[in-house]
């Protein structure tokens, strides 16, 4: 059971990561830069990138508030600045989406900040279960596991938080993470694998 | 749950109908076009505006009276047609050539990007261009056939031809500029528009005709970049001006002297040094851990040290693009020791050394997300200090230059004026508008726009106008909507023209300017400059 579940999810994992590197691939990216400089000299022309991009930052969004009207709120914020912000942008071999998420997550950490909320992270038993198997601890164990996992979790920046959440809530390409964090593919890696380490180094002081 | 984030679990994920719900792209396009229009109208009322529009409230009323029983029309208030022709000007192109097909010509050169060169223009002017200067707008280095276009203004016409917005707005005040020479510089490939790469400039050598104290032998100007997303002028550097040598040994022993007067200045009063802009990282260009190289013993020298003390660990070292090409797989080659030297306080010389030999890197101190925020916000502070302490510097530099000047006996003899060759210098970083100039201050007398008509009696109510002060070959463009103040100097005769929709020129020369403007149209049709210098009596 177990087995067939690790399989399925690791095809969905590698089946996304594959959508991802195909919409940044480089005719892709070109294409879209032309739409992005037509879109710079008449916002009017804005409307195919925000129909394409409307809903992976709407969810982005949820995820970080689990609010419909709230995550609609914020999303709207989120176009209206890319639009008034459009002609400073340049093309830096930078997916334009992630240029969006790079808004987006600046606007839910201002949302929190204003309102002196805790910020929300979703989770669910897929997403510890995959980080539970990435740190070679026993999947098994998760019942145990969870209520202390999640108090690591908190313990986090919220720098270290973000790359958790968008490599295992997400299930994202370190090259999106990258693109999105604006640090280097190998440094996405690397800064994770650190976090992970000192996950589970916590875990173990924990007897897990 | 926890002390810092509220964990949710097994939150369900919207479906894409409940998103699409809240998708409104007309919506968002609407408070777009809102705030900009707000925007605009929010814009007139800045402070530098406020001066203009109350010396000219009270004659307002006035004019608006006087108007009111004329044409039985009320005059917009001043705030009203000043927001009326912000917007106009906004609206239009910022570089807007006034008549169809009649603009300064570019003159057209080849160059291999790879190698750089030089180029002569027929003006005499000169332009130096380096290796490796150009990229696409990708960001990736040219290195093949590129064309310069290149084109020089030099006077109102040329100006007024190119359509290129005179006006400079400094520290909340109105300058008009006042150009001793323009030039145009665009780059292409294929057809395509390209881009100067970061950390290049041509060096423009530009020979302007101009009219100047006779004893004068140095003069410097401010050099100006048209920004046109920004549609302002932005201060970039002085020139290095002389004028071209009319008698030598005269002009050699003054220049020396002048020498002499700039070295003890500058060694008394140190020139200020232009902060360093921080850099982005490149996510295509290969990197380098040296603090981590650094970290784990290898051989470095105190200078060495010193760079990567100075950047800390928040720098990444970058694989520049003007490092010369080099086999990747070296990379993978354990290295016993490197060493990190300064070559243009932007680009370090990195170089790494084994067993097998030495590879030579040239790489730069980039940074990342918040870490170049925070620096390139204390870059844009640094460089606003900067540019004001360089300003007030070359002032005073001029100020001793002057006094110089005039404490020699010819100059005190030759103090008028005449025709002098001057020869600027300068560097240009981005492709676009360069401007040489000594701006001065706006006009400050004005009336307010009644109409503005022809002999015909057709109106010309909403579109640009020029006016020329000749002595300063300043064009200051303006709106002919009624009520708009139309700033003058009733000391100067004053040449207003503007185009005709048949693309005629219609003309108004007068020291004091009343309300109601009637310019007379001109029966030539424009199809060349010549014409155009013609009908306006230009020489």
């Amino acid at each position: 059971m177990f087995t067939n579940l690790q399989i399925s999810r690791t095809l969905a994992k590698n089946e996304r990561m594959d959508r991802s590197i195909k919409a940044v691939s480089e005719e892709a990216l070109h294409h879209e830069w032309e739409e992005i400089r037509a879109a710079q000299h008449n916002p009017a022309l804005f409307r195919p990138l925000y129909n394409r991009y409307y809903e992976p930052v709407f969810r982005f969004i949820h995820r970080r508030t689990a609010d419909l009207d709230l995550a609609a709120d914020l999303c709207s914020q989120v176009f209206l600045k890319a639009i008034q912000k459009l002609s400073t942008y340049t093309f830096q071999g930078v997916p334009f989406s992630a240029w969006l998420f790079r808004i987006a997550a600046n606007e839910v950490s201002q949302h929190y900040r204003q309102s002196q909320n805790n910020r929300i992270v979703t989770v669910n038993d897929l997403h510890l279960h995959d980080m539970a198997e990435e740190m070679g601890t026993d999947p098994e164990e998760m019942e145990r596991m969870r209520q202390i996992l999640l108090r690591t979790l908190d313990d986090l920046k919220e720098d270290d938080l973000q790359l958790i959440e968008l490599r295992f809530f997400e299930q994202r390409a370190f090259k999106e993470i990258a693109d999105i964090t604006g640090i280097t593919e190998n440094n996405a890696k690397v800064k994770v694998h650190r976090i992970l380490e000192r996950l589970k180094r916590k875990l173990q002081s924990s007897g897990i | 749950m926890g002390d810092n984030y509220n964990f949710r679990y097994n939150v369900p994920d919207p479906s894409r109908e409940d998103i699409e719900k809240h998708m409104d792209f007309d919506a968002l396009l609407r408070t777009y076009q809102t705030q900009q229009q707000t925007t605009r109208r929010q814009g007139p009322s800045k402070l530098y505006y406020l001066s203009g529009i109350l010396a000219i409230a009270a004659a307002a009323a006035i004019a608006g009276y006087f108007f009111f029983f004329q044409t039985g029309v009320a005059l917009p208030t001043a705030k009203e047609a000043e927001a009326t022709a912000t917007a106009y000007f906004e609206n239009q192109p910022c570089v807007n050539p006034p008549l169809i097909n009649i603009e300064p010509v570019y003159s057209r050169h080849q160059i291999i990007a790879a190698q750089g060169g030089s180029i002569a223009t027929s003006s005499g002017a000169h332009l130096v261009i380096p290796k490796m200067a150009f990229q696409n707008d990708r960001g990736s280095l040219i290195e093949g056939n590129v064309e310069i276009l290149y084109r020089e203004m030099h006077d109102a016409v040329d100006f007024f031809l190119a359509g290129v917005p005179m006006r400079y707005d400094s520290a909340g005040q109105r300058f008009q500029l006042a150009p001793v020479g323009m030039v145009e510089i665009i780059g292409m490939q294929d057809g395509k528009r390209i881009q100067m790469a970061p950390g290049k400039s041509i060096d423009v050598e530009l020979v302007s005709t101009l009219e100047w104290e006779a004893s004068a032998n140095i003069a410097a100007f401010k050099i100006y970049h048209l920004d046109t997303a920004a549609r302002n002028w932005v201060y970039t550097s002085m020139s290095a001006a002389a004028f071209e040598a009319e008698n030598k040994t005269s002009n050699a022993s003054t220049n020396t002297a002048s020498n002499t007067v700039q070295t003890a200045f500058e060694s008394k009063n140190p020139k200020p040094q232009a902060p360093v802009k921080p850099a982005q990282r490149n996510p295509n260009a290969l990197t380098l851990e040296l603090e981590e190289m650094h970290d784990a013993g290898l051989e470095t020298d105190p200078a060495t040290n010193e760079v990567l003390s100075k950047y800390g660990r928040n720098a990444i070292w970058q694989i520049s693009p003007n490092s010369a090409a080099f086999d990747k797989k070296r990379l993978a080659e354990s290295v016993d020791g490197f060493s990190l030297h300064d070559i243009n306080g932007q680009e370090f010389e990195l170089i790494l050394t084994n067993t097998t030999g030495k590879l030579r890197l040239i790489v730069q101190p980039v940074l990342l997300g918040k870490d170049y925020q925070k620096a390139q916000s204390e870059y844009d502070a640094a460089l606003a200090q900067y540019q004001k302490d360089l300003s007030d510097w070359e002032s005073r530099l001029q100020t001793a230059l002057q006094s110089k000047n005039t404490a020699t006996p010819e100059a005190n003899n030759s103090n008028t004026k005449r025709l002098r060759k001057v020869i600027n210098r300068f560097s240009v970083s981005e492709f676009g508008i360069w401007n040489c100039d000594h701006p001065v201050p706006a006009e400050r007398q004005s009336i307010r726009i009644g109409r503005v008509v022809d002999q015909n009696g057709a109106e010309y109510a909403n579109q640009t106008a020029y006016l020329v002060n000749p002595d300063q070959q300043t064009l200051y463009q303006f709106h002919t909507g009624r009520g708009n103040a139309v700033f003058f100097n009733p000391e100067k005769n004053n040449y207003i023209w503007l185009v005709t929709p048949d693309q005629k020129i219609a003309i108004l020369k007068a020291k004091q300017l009343r309300s109601n403007l009637e310019l007379q149209v001109q029966s030539k049709v424009i199809k060349n400059e010549q014409d155009l210098r013609e009908v306006l009596n230009w020489k």
